[in-house]
C-alpha cells in the first residue's frame, strides 16, 4: 500500500490529481447541486469529446511535438462525415472515410513536424483545415442528421450515454498503446532523448510521424461525435476545441518538452477544465467571465507542476 | 555588379515570392496594379504589421506571444470605455498603452520567473485578456465617436497616410532598439545563447520580462491604431492577428531557433499576407476559398523557406 502511494506521489500528474480532488470538493460546497449522479453524468459527457481529442494529443506531446491544429481537423471530418451521411452513404463507411482523412492529415502533419518547428507547422494547417471545412460546407450548415448517427451523440445504453462509453474506450485504447507496448516504450525514448534514440536505431521518423497521425484520427473520431450531438455540421464547430485540448493535456502533467506525463494525467486535465466549466455554469458566471477563470487555471496549474518538479529554465 | 548580386541574395526568400504573386495578380486582374490600390495595401497592412514587430521581438527570443491580439483588442475597448466615461481620447490612449505594457510585464514574470513554456503562458492570459474585454462591452462593439480616428486613418503626409507613417515610427523605434541598444544586443542573446548571457553577468530573467513588457507596449500602439480603422472598440477585432504576427515573422527570416533575424524581414512577411488577402478580394475569389488559399500560400512560404535553411546548412 504504502509502495502504490509512494509511486502515485512521483508520477507526473500528482499534482494534477490532486487539483482535480481539491477542485471537486470546493465545487460539491459551492454548488449543492454539483454533487447529484445526473450533474456527474453530464460532466462526463461534457468531457468526452475533450477527452478524446486531448488523449490523441497526449502521443505528440511525448514525443515533444505540438500539435495544433486539432480543432479544425475535427471540424473538417465532422463536416465531411455529414456532408457523406446526408448524400446517403451508409453510416460506417462515412466512419470509414473520417478515420481515413483523419489518417492522412495526421501522415502530413507528421512530414511537415519533419521540416518546420510543428507548432508552427501545424497552425499553418489548422487554417487550412478550416478552410476547407468551409469550403466542404460551402459556407452552410448541414442538420438533420440521420438518426442511427445521432444516437452515437445523445443515446443511452443503460443510465451511460453512449458518448462516454466511446471516449473510455479510446482513452483505454491509448493508455494500453502508449504505457504497455514497445511501440508507447518508443514514444517515451524519443521524446526523452531523439539523438540517444537515433542511434539505439528506432524509426524515430516514423514514430513521430505515427503520433501525429493517432492524433488526427482521434481529431476525426471527435468530429465526427461533435456532429453527432449537434445534430448538425457547421464549419466552425472544432475551433473552441483547438487550444482548450493542448490546455487539458498540460494540465495534466505531460511536459512540452517530451517524455514524461501520459494519457492518465491527461484524462484528470480534461476533467479539471470541463468541471470548472460545469461549476461556473451550475453558479450562473457570466460567459464573458469564463475564459478569464479557464486562464488564470491553466497558468495556476502549470506554474504549481512544472515549480514543484524542477527548477530548469524552461522555454 | 557582385556587391548587386550579393545585396539580392541578402534579401529573405519571402521577398521574391511577393514579387511572384504580384505579377500574379496583375496578370489576373487589370485594376490591381494601381496607386490606390498599393495605398490599400499598405493601409489594411499596417495595424497586423506593427503586433508583428512586436511578435519580432518574442521570436528573437525563442519565444511566442499568444495574448498581443487580445491585448490589441483590449486596447481598443478600453479607450472607448474611457472615452465613453469622460476621459479625453489621448489620455485614454495613454492609459490603455501602460495597461498592456503591465500585461506584457506579467506575461514575462510568469515566463521568466515561472520557467513555463511562454506559448502556454501567453496562450492563459489570452484567454484573461479577452474576458476582461468582453466583461467591459458585454461583448458587443462600443462607440465613441471622434474627429480623431479619421485623422489617423485618412488624413496624408507626404502622399502617405499618417497612420502608415506610425508604423514606419514604429518600426525605426525596433529596429534602433534591436540594433543599437544593449537591450537589443540582450534580446537577440536571449534567443541565441542565453548562457553566455548569464555568464556575462546579464540577468535573462529581467531581459525577457523587459521583452514581453516592450511587445506589450508594441501591441498597445497597435491597438491604438486599430482603433483609428475600426472607430469602435471591439473585443474581438484581433484575434488570430497574434499568430499571422508569428507567420510573418518567420517568413521574413527571423527564426524561432536560434535567435537570428529581425523586422526588416518581418515587413515582407505581413505585406504577403496582405497582398495575398486583396488580392484575392480583388481578384474576386469568393470568400468561402480564401481561408484554405492563405493558409496554404503560408505554408508554402515557411515550408520553402525551412527546406532552403537546411539545405545551405548541408
Amino acid at each position: 500500500m504504502s509502495k502504490f502511494i509512494e509511486e502515485i506521489k512521483r508520477s507526473k500528474s500528482f499534482y494534477s490529481l490532486i487539483g482535480l480532488i481539491g477542485l471537486i470538493i470546493i465545487s460539491s460546497i459551492i454548488a449543492p447541486n454539483f454533487r447529484t449522479i445526473n450533474n456527474m453524468i453530464t460532466i462526463l459527457r461534457q468531457a468526452s469529446v475533450l477527452l478524446i481529442l486531448s488523449s490523441g494529443l497526449t502521443a505528440v506531446l511525448l514525443t515533444g511535438s505540438m500539435d495544433l491544429s486539432v480543432g479544425a481537423t475535427a471540424g473538417f471530418i465532422g463536416c465531411i462525415c455529414a456532408k457523406l451521411i446526408k448524400s446517403g452513404v451508409p453510416i460506417p463507411i462515412a466512419f470509414i472515410i473520417g478515420i481515413i482523412t483523419g489518417a492522412v492529415v495526421g501522415f502530413i502533419n507528421g512530414t511537415l513536424a519533419g521540416i518546420l518547428p510543428s507548432f508552427i507547422a501545424t497552425y499553418a494547417t489548422n487554417w487550412v483545415m478550416s478552410g476547407l471545412a468551409i469550403i466542404v460546407m460551402n459556407g452552410a450548415v448541414i442538420y438533420d442528421l440521420p438518426k442511427n448517427f445521432t444516437k452515437l451523440g445523445v443515446g443511452y445504453i443503460g443510465p451511460i450515454p453512449v458518448l462516454v462509453i466511446i471516449a473510455a474506450v479510446i482513452v483505454v485504447i491509448l493508455y494500453i498503446l502508449l504505457q504497455k507496448t514497445t511501440y508507447g516504450r518508443q514514444v517515451y525514448a524519443y521524446g526523452s532523448n531523439a539523438e540517444a534514440a537515433k542511434y539505439s536505431g528506432m524509426p524515430i521518423k516514423k514514430i513521430m510521424k505515427s503520433t501525429f497521425m493517432i492524433c488526427s484520427i482521434c481529431a476525426g473520431i471527435a468530429g465526427m461525435i461533435i456532429t453527432a450531438r449537434l445534430n448538425a455540421a457547421d464549419a466552425a464547430m472544432g475551433e473552441a476545441y483547438g487550444l482548450q485540448t493542448v490546455a487539458a493535456v498540460v494540465i495534466g502533467g505531460t511536459s512540452m518538452l517530451g517524455g514524461e506525463g501520459g494519457v492518465g494525467g491527461t484524462v484528470i486535465g480534461a476533467l479539471i477544465l470541463t468541471i470548472i466549466v460545469n461549476v461556473m455554469n451550475l453558479k450562473g458566471v457570466s460567459s464573458f467571465a469564463q475564459p478569464m477563470v479557464v486562464g488564470i487555471v491553466i497558468i495556476a496549474m502549470v506554474l504549481f507542476d512544472i515549480n514543484s518538479k524542477r527548477k530548469k529554465q524552461f522555454d | 555588379m557582385n556587391n548587386i548580386k550579393e545585396k539580392l541574395k541578402a534579401l529573405p526568400p519571402v521577398s521574391w515570392m511577393l514579387l511572384l504573386i504580384i505579377a500574379v495578380f496583375s496578370l489576373a486582374s487589370p485594376n490591381y496594379l494601381s496607386l490606390s490600390n498599393f495605398r490599400n495595401i499598405l493601409i489594411q497592412a499596417t495595424p497586423l504589421m506593427i503586433v508583428a514587430f512586436a511578435q519580432t521581438c518574442i521570436v528573437l527570443t525563442q519565444g511566442t506571444d499568444l495574448s498581443l491580439g487580445a491585448q490589441v483588442s483590449f486596447a481598443t475597448v478600453m479607450i472607448v470605455y474611457l472615452a465613453k466615461k469622460g476621459v479625453p481620447l489621448f489620455a485614454g490612449m495613454i492609459v490603455a498603452v501602460l495597461l498592456t505594457v503591465l500585461i506584457g510585464s506579467v506575461n514575462g514574470i510568469i515566463v521568466a520567473k515561472g520557467h513555463i513554456l511562454p506559448f502556454i503562458a501567453t496562450y492563459g492570459m489570452q484567454n484573461i485578456v479577452n474576458s476582461v474585454s468582453l466583461l467591459l462591452t458585454s461583448g458587443s462593439s462600443i462607440y465613441y465617436a471622434s474627429n480623431v480616428y479619421r485623422f489617423a486613418a485618412e488624413s496624408t503626409f507626404l502622399f502617405i497616410p499618417v497612420m502608415v507613417w506610425i508604423a514606419a515610427l514604429v518600426f525605426v523605434m525596433v529596429w534602433v532598439v534591436l540594433r543599437k541598444t544593449k537591450f537589443g544586443t540582450n534580446i537577440v542573446g536571449l534567443g541565441g545563447n542565453r548562457e553566455a548571457l548569464s555568464l556575462a553577468g546579464i540577468s535573462p530573467a529581467r531581459n525577457l520580462i523587459k521583452t514581453y513588457a516592450f511587445a506589450g507596449f508594441i501591441a498597445g500602439i497597435a491597438g491604438v491604431v486599430t482603433l483609428c480603422r475600426v472607430e469602435s472598440g471591439q473585443p474581438t477585432v484581433a484575434s488570430g492577428w497574434e499568430f499571422q504576427a508569428v507567420a510573418a515573422t518567420l517568413l521574413g527570416g527571423t527564426s524561432l531557433r536560434e535567435g537570428k533575424g529581425g523586422v526588416t524581414g518581418t515587413i515582407f512577411g505581413v505585406l504577403l499576407i496582405t497582398i495575398v488577402k486583396n488580392g484575392l478580394n480583388i481578384v474576386g475569389v469568393r470568400s468561402v476559398y480564401q481561408n484554405a488559399i492563405i493558409g496554404s500560400i503560408v505554408l508554402v512560404a515557411i515550408l520553402i523557406d525551412a527546406v532552403i535553411k537546411i539545405r545551405s546548412k548541408e
